[in-house]
């Protein structure tokens, strides 16, 4: 634990820190011991009570099941009720889930509750320690994270992604962004933004060059196609015929300017912003679609697959906008949350249910001495 | 409202330091009296930061220093009833030092949520970390008492009673941050500044519960727990507030 401080301190030193200490391989070895000797202490302190330790773990590991099937299928129900309807049945069914976990609450927790002391519980914090570090180092060998920017409307669904690495990987199913909305608090006076495009003409060459806010900056030759008497680029398109000489500027001038797209014209902080998804799946070889809404704090999983919304990037070519999502499949990210959620769990359980036989006589409330 | 505001903090600082004053001097009535009008006056201001901001006021530092007092009373009063240690003036010069410190910070009337705020990991996450860090604060304070006068037996076990129930609170702000950044980010642990920092502070104290066992390191403990107390002001103020530091956390900048 001293070299996990005196490591972690190299990297986090607010002055001279090194984070990248953080992804070497002392790093990875410390956690691997870290892991070991987690998994050693659940051992020694769950010693001559393993079986109730097994048990006890099962049956907790249980009621975390059944609360969280508790509250999966309560929102669910209350969203079904709110459709009305045929909603009613289908909130029917989530309550009645619910109440199978409800069940599994009642009856897996009273094992528990019988099973489990504080050293039993100390025992568990231990090994779901080991069961954090196992998840970090699953996902440090298989996980994968690949961006995509996908355009709002587009006809056809993104099938594949391509990680930092280079790896295309199939997603297994195919994913288009229906809509996309920013939306602002109303916290500033919203203004008229405008994209704008200069084009000017000098010998028998056309040149772009976009308003980047301080200056214009041209656009590299491989941007735009000239056609005739059209310049196109980032799908506009653009009459040369229209290009004026306008004095003292020695060369003929062009300049176009277009408002931003909806919702990036007000200035102000960003409220929301979400997207609307419509996933492509095969169900039993039978094609099958789901829509769904995008938000950040709420990603959509489907296969193996996860998909956040990450950001939204302007792109002043097209003068569009687009979410960018990840797409991430973490085969290791299930033990670490469970070992997350049996650490707070264990911990909890270990400070306020332990009592010492030492000091089993308590004073009275009136005789609390001051320290 | 920025006057009330004021006006609300001063009093809640002005009765912590009563509490403070009346506990030195045994008056135990008069002290929880005073202890039960400071968390008065701190849910009242706790009322008008969220209505200034018009959000959950946790946008800031300031909020953050505010909501202290709030936990910070019944945190005692649970200590005294359940388990019978009476540690009241510590926690009310806990609160009383939050005061001063929010009186320090500047005044911000309107903060609004971004989008990777808007989680109902939100408000559990702060909240414990506000009690943990609060619960330590008492607990190094303790440990600094220790060091003088007489009790310095009991003030060193009511400090490891206060570290234990801190515990629970640091763990799970830490993992449940985890939890939510694996929604937000994708990403359960980033390295950030923020999350190092906090990570060493929970290893720290995880150190102090193994080496308390052990008489042979029963030397150690007092050090760890004010090492443990300054990781916690580095992760609170200087990881905060420090301007060359970049982190994902610094929201309220």
């Amino acid at each position: 634990m001293g070299a996990a401080c005196v490591l972690l301190l190299a990297g986090a030193a607010p002055v001279g820190g090194v984070p990248a200490v953080y992804h070497s391989w002392p790093m990875l070895l410390l956690g691997a011991f870290a892991g070991l000797l987690s998994l050693w202490g659940g051992w020694r302190l769950s010693a001559g009570k393993r079986a109730q330790f097994v048990v006890g773990s099962i049956s907790t590991f249980f009621v975390i099941a059944g609360v969280v099937t508790v509250w999966m299928y309560g929102c669910k129900a209350v969203e079904y009720m709110q459709m009305g309807g045929g909603g009613w049945f289908a909130a029917l069914g989530s309550v009645c889930t619910m109440v199978v976990g409800g069940l599994f609450i009642i009856i897996f927790g009273y094992f528990m509750l019988r099973l489990m002391n504080p050293r039993l519980w100390l025992a568990a914090a231990h090994v779901c320690c080991a069961l954090v570090v196992l998840g970090a180092f699953v996902d440090y060998c298989a996980e994968e994270r690949a961006e995509l920017a996908i355009t709002p409307g587009s006809a056809e669904p993104v099938t594949e992604v391509t990680t930092a690495a280079g790896n295309t990987l199939p997603l297994g199913f195919g994913l288009k962004v229906d809509s996309f909305a920013v939306s602002y608090y109303d916290d500033a006076q919203p203004a008229e933004h405008l994209a704008h495009v200069l084009i000017t003409r000098q010998n028998d060459s056309y040149c772009p060059y976009l308003w980047s806010g301080k200056l214009w900056v041209p656009l590299p030759p491989g941007h735009y196609t000239v056609q005739g008497t059209k310049l196109e680029f980032g799908g506009r398109t653009f009459d040369l015929t229209q290009l004026r000489q306008y004095p003292p500027f020695t060369c003929p001038l062009l300049l176009e300017s277009a408002p931003m797209p909806s919702g990036l014209a007000a200035a102000g902080t960003v409220k929301e912003y979400k997207a609307e998804c419509t996933l492509e799946t095969q169900h039993r070889g039978r094609p099958e679609t789901r829509r769904e809404t995008l938000k950040v704090n709420e990603p959509i999983a489907c296969g193996d697959w996860r998909l956040y919304l990450m950001r939204y990037d302007y792109n002043p070519l097209s003068n569009t906008v687009r979410p960018v999502l990840l797409a991430r499949r973490a085969p290791g990210r299930w033990f670490a949350m469970v070992g997350m959620v049996g650490i707070i769990l264990s911990t909890a359980c270990w400070s306020f249910w332990r009592r010492d036989p030492a000091q089993a006589v308590s004073p009275q409330p009136q005789d609390s001495p001051q320290v | 409202m920025t006057t009330l505001v004021y006006s609300l903090t001063i009093s809640t600082l002005l009765l912590a330091i009563v509490v403070v004053v009346a506990a030195a001097f045994r008056k135990k009535a008069a002290a929880d009296g005073m202890l039960f009008a400071c968390w008065l006056t701190a849910l009242a201001l706790f009322v008008c930061n969220g209505w200034m901001a018009q959000a959950l006021p946790f946008g800031n530092m300031r909020h953050v220093l505010c909501f202290f007092p709030l936990v910070l009373a019944p945190a005692a009063w649970y200590m005294r009833r359940c388990r019978h240690i009476d540690l009241m003036p510590y926690f009310a010069a806990v609160a009383a030092v939050s005061m001063v410190g929010a009186l320090c910070m500047p005044m911000q009337a309107a903060w609004r949520q971004m989008p990777a705020l808007q989680s109902p990991w939100f408000a559990p996450h702060v909240t414990a970390y506000v009690v943990s860090y609060g619960f330590l604060a008492v607990s190094a304070v303790l440990t600094v008492a220790a060091c003088f006068g007489k009790h310095r037996h009991a003030r060193l076990h009511a400090a490891d009673e206060v570290v234990v129930l801190a515990f629970p609170f640091l763990t799970f702000g830490l993992w449940s941050g985890a939890i939510w950044a694996d929604a937000a980010w994708a990403r359960y642990w980033a390295w950030d500044i923020k999350e190092a920092w906090a990570l060493i502070t929970w290893c720290i104290y995880l150190l102090y519960f193994h080496v308390r066992r052990y008489s042979a390191f029963s030397g150690w403990c007092r050090p760890l727990l004010l090492l443990g107390f300054a990781a916690v002001l580095i992760t609170f103020f200087v990881v905060n507030l420090l301007p060359s530091i970049q982190s994902v956390h610094s929201y309220a900048q």
